[in-house]
């Protein structure tokens, strides 16, 4: 009874899905430890966000606010987004431009269940990891 | 072999003059007399004896004196009783004219004894009598035979003297979902209950009489039961109640689409009539009602304390629908392929012998509002109740099932609407009908209830206009 | 996972071979769930010969949750916002199954034709429809020629 044609069925598109994810995060996530929204506001094409991270404390992270901004192309969620910090960081999966390593866990692993606070989530518990935390970090408020 | 037979005696005998089996026209629906059953046919209690118009039409001598006194059904039961009939233990019971008389009448003799045990008529075993218990002593009227009537038995009881075994009924026992076999634990039901006697010729009038004789053919009225002396014909007789009585109650205008319920009175042991008593088994009895007489009349509500009896005669058989044309109105309401408004799927109705169990395409109602849905899990208000898709309205929702028992129609119209709260399905009268007459409800309350599941009605009305959506496409 | 629901189907079909005047609803080759519609601006409106945009797409739980709607063609009116977010109740709390694909739209096509300033979603708009009306409209109109009329697309 399975057809090829009903596979599609389910997967919600692109706009829908980013659309909500905005109005995730306009409600705001609970601790308020990470946040993302538009970078442009009437942004209708939902490419560009604006995130932060606050550090994670008892590491070198701590109360620091990171910046950064994710680019979500046409094919996600099908395909993870790229991701490039603003503020300056020390992080092991993150280059000298700023920009994410692809073979960071949270987009190796990118399913259609993942989504941009989960994404953001998973960089602020990898500041937690014992190869991370000790990192010395940029001066504050220094930027790519 | 055989059903060529019938084929070819069958039309034939429908042209021949004499009694037509019962011709109900139902809007819509082509009824023609030959092909609907007769009442004698429509239920099938005694698998020896055949449709009674068209027996007599095709002259088959076995059956020519079957005579048909009437029908007694369970309030509460939709067909057959929650757990299946069983013998004399069953939601219907056909009264049939005996081979032999067994009715009894009282003898003019009354014996003052100061023990029952020292009457000769309560000690010979084949004699009916009965006694009243006074204080200091015992009042036995010995009951002779009658060949002039018949007497049939109801009670709890399933010894042999009971005809019929009448067991509690517990409200919405009958909705196939609810469906369990338990019994309530204690019966208020009394084992030999009541009487009915008919006269053997025309035009076998049926008369209802507090309490039943027991295995030893005795009927005992305890010390705490009402009893006094009144003055019938010359005479002086002893009458009494059984404690928790048996109550009737007469419409008025038979059972019709005239019919209106009248106030409910009860019976005595000689078969008087008397206003309701105080409370049901105080122990002083209502006044006499002289105008009323305990002839069963079609449409006559017996209530036994537990369960109640619907009486009709078979006379009047014409104004009540066969399960063929239930079928006809089920298969009616289906043609028109009513649409869930939600799912936009077709529902429909189970037939009547397949309704034990929801099905699929079960119609759903909003009570609140009658609008009719497939099953559908939106609109949550608590518990119980649920918001209408379409208008809103708040309140149970329930699926609906059509009343199968023919019986309880008081016409043969269309099925427009359903008992609140339970979702029985009947015609417009019929609901209008049952939902005006208060039922005894325990041993205090009474209440209107659904005639096919005993659920006492709620709402403004105690029913409601389905309303359904046909298909758009 | 189950089959795309009959109602679903049933809908398609009937907006398909009965279409309402003036709007359009095709649905997605690849998706049937999600359905690219072109409103047409009512008459007598400031959305006049404008053709709109919009997508629609019928969540999992749909129809016992709203049909999700926006609009992707611009437009200037004080109940859909600059991503064009829909503001109306029956995609919200007034929400009924009993409501369809086609209804939603109808009641979007009225919005067009009646603007309701007092429910904002965009502020800006808003105030400016009920300050100065016959800007605002006029506004709306230069939108519509600008970004709803097919030729200058």
């Amino acid at each position: 009874m399975l057809t090829v044609t009903m596979l599609p069925f389910f997967t919600v598109p692109r706009n829908f899905v980013l659309l909500e994810e905005l109005e995730c995060g306009m409600k705001g996530s609970g601790d308020g430890t990470i946040s993302w929204g538009l970078k442009n506001e009437n942004d209708a094409t939902f490419t560009y966000w604006n995130c932060t991270i606050i550090g994670p404390p008892d590491t070198t992270f701590a109360n620091r606010i990171y910046t950064l901004e994710i680019y979500c192309g046409e094919s996600y969620p099908d395909k993870p987004p790229k991701v490039k910090f603003c503020t300056k960081i020390n992080h092991l999966f993150v280059n000298s431009a700023g920009k994410l390593d692809d073979k960071f866990h949270a987009l190796m692993c990118w399913s259609r269940n993942s989504s941009i606070k989960q994404l953001l989530k998973d960089i602020r518990t990898s500041m937690r990891d014992k190869k991370n935390c000790t990192l010395k970090q940029p001066p504050e408020n220094s930027t790519y | 072999m055989k059903s060529e037979k019938m084929e070819v005696s069958m039309p034939a005998a429908s042209k021949l003059p004499g009694p037509v089996p019962m011709d109900v026209q139902v809007s819509g629906i082509p009824a023609t007399s030959d092909d609907l059953p007769s009442f004698s046919q429509y239920r099938n209690t005694n698998c020896d004896l055949h449709n009674q118009g068209s027996s007599k039409l095709i002259n088959q001598n076995s059956c020519d004196d079957e005579i048909i006194y009437g029908q007694l059904i369970v309030l509460g039961t939709n067909g057959t009783l929650p757990g299946g009939d069983k013998g004399r233990r069953r939601s219907c019971f056909t009264l049939r004219r005996r081979k032999k008389p067994n009715g009894v009448k009282p003898s003019e003799q009354h014996q003052v004894l100061p023990k029952a045990s020292h009457s000769e008529a309560f000690n010979r075993k084949d004699h009916h009598s009965v006694s009243y218990t006074l204080p200091r002593s015992v009042v036995v009227v010995p009951y002779v035979e009658d060949p002039d009537t018949d007497m049939f038995q109801i009670g709890r009881s399933t010894e042999e003297p009971i005809d019929f075994v009448v067991m509690d009924i517990l409200p919405g026992m009958s909705i196939p979902t609810n469906s369990t076999d338990q019994q309530p634990q204690q019966s208020t039901i009394s084992r030999f209950a009541c009487r009915i006697v008919c006269d053997r010729k025309p035009p076998y009038t049926a008369r209802i009489y507090a309490a039943g004789f027991d295995t030893s053919m005795n009927i005992i009225l305890g010390e705490k039961a009402p009893k006094w002396m009144i003055e019938k014909g010359g005479n002086k007789i002893m009458d009494g109640l059984t404690t928790n009585g048996v109550l009737i109650m007469q419409p008025k205008n038979g059972f019709s689409q005239q019919s209106e319920p009248t106030q409910w009175k009860e019976t005595s042991l000689c078969g008087d009539i008397y206003r309701l008593r105080e409370s049901r088994s105080a122990q002083s009895p209502g006044a006499k009602v002289e105008s009323d007489n305990n002839i069963l009349v079609n449409g006559t509500l017996i209530d036994l304390c537990g369960a109640t009896l619907l009486w009709r005669s078979s006379s009047n058989a014409e104004c009540m629908p066969t399960p063929r044309h239930i079928d006809q109105l089920i298969q009616n309401l289906n043609l028109g392929r009513p649409q869930c408004p939600v799912g936009l799927t077709t529902l429909a109705f189970p037939r009547r012998s397949r309704a034990t169990r929801e099905t699929e395409k079960q119609p759903w109602v909003y009570v609140e509002c009658g609008h009719v849905h497939g099953r559908i899990s939106w609109g949550y208000q608590g518990e119980e109740e649920m918001m209408c898709p379409l208008c809103r309205s708040v309140g149970k929702y329930v699926p609906l099932w059509i009343g199968n028992e023919p019986a309880f129609y008081i016409d043969t119209g269309s099925p427009t609407h359903c008992f609140v709260p339970c979702g029985h399905v009947c015609s417009q009268q019929t609901a209008k009908y049952w939902s005006q007459t208060a039922l005894p409800h325990g041993t205090q309350a009474y209440n209107a209830a659904c005639p096919f599941c005993a659920t006492p009605l709620e709402g403004d009305q105690g029913f409601k206009k389905l309303i359904w959506q046909q298909p758009v496409d | 996972m189950a089959a795309l629901p009959r109602r679903i189907i049933k809908e398609t079909q009937r907006l398909v071979s009965e279409p309402v005047p003036g709007i359009q609803a095709i649905p997605d080759d690849n998706n049937l769930r999600l359905f690219h519609v072109v409103i047409d601006g009512p008459k007598d409106s400031p959305f006049e010969n404008g053709a709109f945009k919009l997508e629609l797409f019928l969540p999992a739980e749909y129809p016992m949750a709203a049909p999700k709607v926006r609009f992707l063609t611009k437009i200037y009116h004080p109940n859909i916002d600059k991503l064009g977010r829909i503001c109306l109740d029956i995609l919200k709390d007034k929400w009924s199954p009993a409501l369809q694909m086609r209804t939603v739209l109808l009641s979007i096509q009225a919005l067009l034709s009646a603007p309701n300033p007092d429910d904002p979603l965009e502020n800006e708009v808003a105030e400016k429809w009920k300050e100065a009306e016959a800007v605002a409209i006029k506004t709306a109109k230069e939108w519509t020629r600008k970004y709803a009329v097919p030729d200058c697309k």
